[in-house]
């Protein structure tokens, strides 16, 4: 029993002897590999740690820049003028392609680029290549559909201007990276561009981005909004006004800056030919400048104007001053000036009026040169305006001391001095406004995302150039040249009171120091309405073929212009109310022509119902007075 | 503490054997249980990710034709596009004498 219960004991721990070695082998294996993968945890998570964290940070987590939105340019009516879509651009990596001169041949039809040039492109040796930036969607959903391997998109911001060429050269343009290069944009692009903010996403093993675990650095800020002092509207009637006259005098160039008189603000500025900012490429560098502020030519006989204003404010002469202008020619030191029409005695007036070259340069002896040259660099001549945007020319104004009996005398009448368009707009609005000078602006406010005021542009008074009672007898006097003999009577408006002067100069020749004797500038400049100046408007014309006078080509774009500009505004024409006269018969009249007689008369009436009259108040033959109120009643007939 | 011949089984009770691994039965059980949960939250969270991202890209791509729209609207609403529209459907620019500007106190149509 003893032996028995032993040797199964021993059979038993026999029995057991394989099964402990084999689960000691086992259990040996699994503590060596665990002591491994110990070993190999602790060199990553405590010896390595800062590599591996590097690396697998680098595997899972993506850092991307969020571009900011730029800010948009809208006008004074809140309209857009520049707003951002976005586009994709095609990039390709030249290493996931197999047969690089197939695939650019592939891709050159689908990008209407030359082959050759793509494939060039490719064999850079660069990792990431651009092919197209900003690619039209259609181009897009193209290559999209065909699906090529190594060809990646990325969306980008792109400026557009959706009123194609309206203020063109104002605004500018930016770059391919939404850096502004010209114009507004150029100028504000502190405030448009906005700031990149910063996010990290999460990728899976395929590299596709999972957002819900992306984690915010830093938000992207968006640019400012900025809005002008342009109106959308009065910029297109500008700029069709003066690309007709352009075209109808077979000119080369044409200019047009419109004012408020009061302020400096600028309604508009155009240059033709225009340029579209959606198309770079296919505008000349010369039609990028913004000619009003760039270019600057001899005024010509529009310096008359100042001439007139600098006499009288240094009282050496008064509108009925006279002057003998010699029958149209006069000998200055060995100079000869000439005048278009011979003239005899003429008053100040007068010499304004039909514009008199001798006769300028005898008021401009009287004032004096060094009088003379203080008064126009007064009025702004020869400095630069101030305005809010870049690339402004100053114009050329000579010290009085380098000017001689004839220089003087070329002077008066705008010759051997050159000014902007602009310079031009702010001097006349000094007259216009009762004698001060204003700073030209064309940005009215910036605003953030929801519309709170970062910047606000109040109208600045650079100086006082001349008094009010002066300003009020040159705008008398310039009046004068609206009438009939005037140089400017092409430029009245029918019902309104308004002021301006021509202006016909040659075109220097850098070559031979003199003038070309076929190219002119025909300019005018004017305000209106004279009595109460809303708007100042300055039109010049380059090299124009059917006349070279500013009265024949320039006048009509002013007249053409200031006429559409002021029925936009609702600024009425000036009706005068004689002191009392007798109602008329308004009888079987519409209501149409009861307003057109109204408006006439400067009578407020009260129209009820539709129709024709079939009662009036007071009844005809009653007196009218100034208040009184016409009670009209109409009704249809059939 | 049992004897049988010889042989002495140190231990517990078949009973107490059974509770035990029972209990550890059960604590695995719940421990697949929550690692299994938690991969099942975490799975749920990536695919949620994913479709977050999937919108988040639809809802940029709907912004982005927006944007395009309304970049053609601004088009159409051009002036010298309106113009040319208005020249064609026989309409001009009002000339003097179409305009009559009204005095501010002007009624009209007002029945008394």
């Amino acid at each position: 029993m003893k032996k028995t219960k032993n040797s199964k004991r021993i059979s038993l721990v026999r029995g057991l002897e394989k099964p402990v070695w084999k689960v000691r082998l086992i259990g040996g294996l699994i503590l060596v590999l665990f002591a491994a993968v110990s070993l190999k945890a602790l060199e990553l998570q405590v010896l390595n740690r800062d590599k591996a964290l590097d690396l697998a940070r680098k595997q899972h987590w993506k850092k991307l820049t969020l571009l900011p939105r730029r800010g948009k340019i809208l006008d004074s009516k809140k309209k857009e003028l520049a707003v951002n879509i976005e586009a994709e651009s095609i990039y390709v990596r030249p290493r996931n392609i197999l047969d690089l001169p197939d695939f650019s041949n592939k891709l050159s039809k689908h990008l209407n680029m030359p082959q050759k040039q793509i494939l060039a492109m490719l064999l850079t040796g660069k990792p990431f290549i651009w092919v197209k930036r900003v690619a039209k969607p259609e181009v897009v959903a193209e290559i999209k559909k065909a699906n090529f391997e190594g060809v990646g998109f990325i969306e980008e911001p792109k400026r557009v201007y959706p009123n194609s060429y309206l203020a063109g050269q104002i605004l500018g343009f930016t770059d391919i990276d939404s850096k502004g290069i010209e114009g507004i944009e150029y100028y504000h692009d502190d405030f448009l561009a906005g700031t990149p903010g910063k996010i990290i996403v999460q990728k899976d093993a395929r590299g596709k981005e999972i957002i819900s675990n992306s984690v915010v650095v830093e938000e992207s800020k968006t640019g400012f909004d900025i809005f002008l002092t342009i109106d959308s509207q009065i910029q297109y009637i500008v700029e069709k006004e003066l690309k007709e006259g352009v075209e109808k005098s077979s000119a080369d160039k044409g200019i047009a800056v419109l004012m408020k008189s009061e302020t400096g603000e600028l309604l508009a500025m155009a240059s033709y030919p225009f340029f579209d900012p959606n198309k770079i490429d296919r505008n000349s560098q010369e039609n990028r400048k913004n000619l009003p502020m760039w270019y600057s030519f001899e005024p010509g006989s529009i310096m008359k104007g100042f001439l007139a204003a600098a006499a009288l404010e240094e009282k050496k002469v008064t509108s009925s001053s006279r002057f003998d202008c010699e029958n149209g020619r006069r000998k200055v030191g060995s100079s000869i000036i000439n005048d278009v029409h011979p003239y005899g005695i003429l008053s100040l007036s007068e010499i304004i009026k039909v514009s008199s070259n001798i006769c300028a340069s005898k008021i401009a002896e009287t004032l004096g040169k060094d009088r003379l040259y203080e008064h126009l660099k007064g009025f702004g001549f020869g400095e630069k305006t101030g305005i809010d945007l870049p690339g402004e020319s100053s114009g050329r104004l000579r010290n009085s001391k380098d000017w001689g009996a004839i220089g003087l005398a070329t002077i008066s009448f705008g010759q051997g001095i050159s000014v902007t368009a602009l310079q031009l707009a702010t001097a006349l609005s000094a007259i216009a406004n009762g004698g001060y000078l204003m700073r030209p602006y064309v940005v009215e406010k910036i605003t953030d995302l929801d519309g709170r005021v970062i910047q606000e542009k109040k109208p600045e008074v650079v100086r006082r150039v001349i008094s009010y009672d002066t300003a009020e007898e040159v705008t008398k006097i310039l009046e004068g040249v609206m009438t009939k003999g005037g140089t400017g009577n092409r430029a009245s408006i029918q019902g309104y009171r308004s002021a301006g002067k021509t202006g016909t100069a040659q075109v220097p020749n850098p070559e031979t120091g003199g003038y070309f004797p076929d190219r002119h500038i025909a300019s005018f400049i004017g305000f209106a309405p004279a009595d109460d100046p809303e708007m100042t408007l300055v039109v010049a014309v380059e090299n124009p073929k059917t006349s070279p006078y500013g009265g024949v080509v320039a006048a009509p774009i002013f007249k053409g212009i200031m006429e559409k500009v002021l029925f936009y505004l609702g600024i009425p024409p000036k009706t005068t109310f004689a002191q009392s006269r007798f109602m008329p018969n308004l009888m079987g009249m519409s209501s149409r022509d009861v307003l057109r007689w109204a408006e006439k008369e400067g009578i407020e009436v009260n129209l009820k119902g539709t129709g024709s009259v079939i009662h009036q108040k007071p009844q005809e033959g009653e007196i009218i007075k100034e208040d009184t109120v016409c009670l009209i009643e109409l009704r249809q007939t059939i | 503490m049992t004897e049988s011949g010889n042989i002495r089984i140190k231990g517990k009770p078949n009973s107490d054997k059974t509770f035990f691994s029972l209990r550890l039965f059960f604590l695995c059980l719940l421990v697949i249980c929550i690692a299994l949960l938690y991969i099942r939250i975490k799975v749920e969270t990536i695919k949620f990710g994913y479709e977050i991202s999937e919108n988040t890209k639809n809802e940029q791509h709907l912004l982005r034709g927006n944007l395009l729209l309304q970049a053609e609207c601004m088009e159409l609403k051009s002036p010298a596009r309106i113009e040319g529209i208005a020249r064609e459907s026989g309409f001009r620019f009002p000339t003097q004498d179409d305009v009559i500007f009204v005095k501010e106190k002007t009624v009209i149509g007002e029945i008394r």
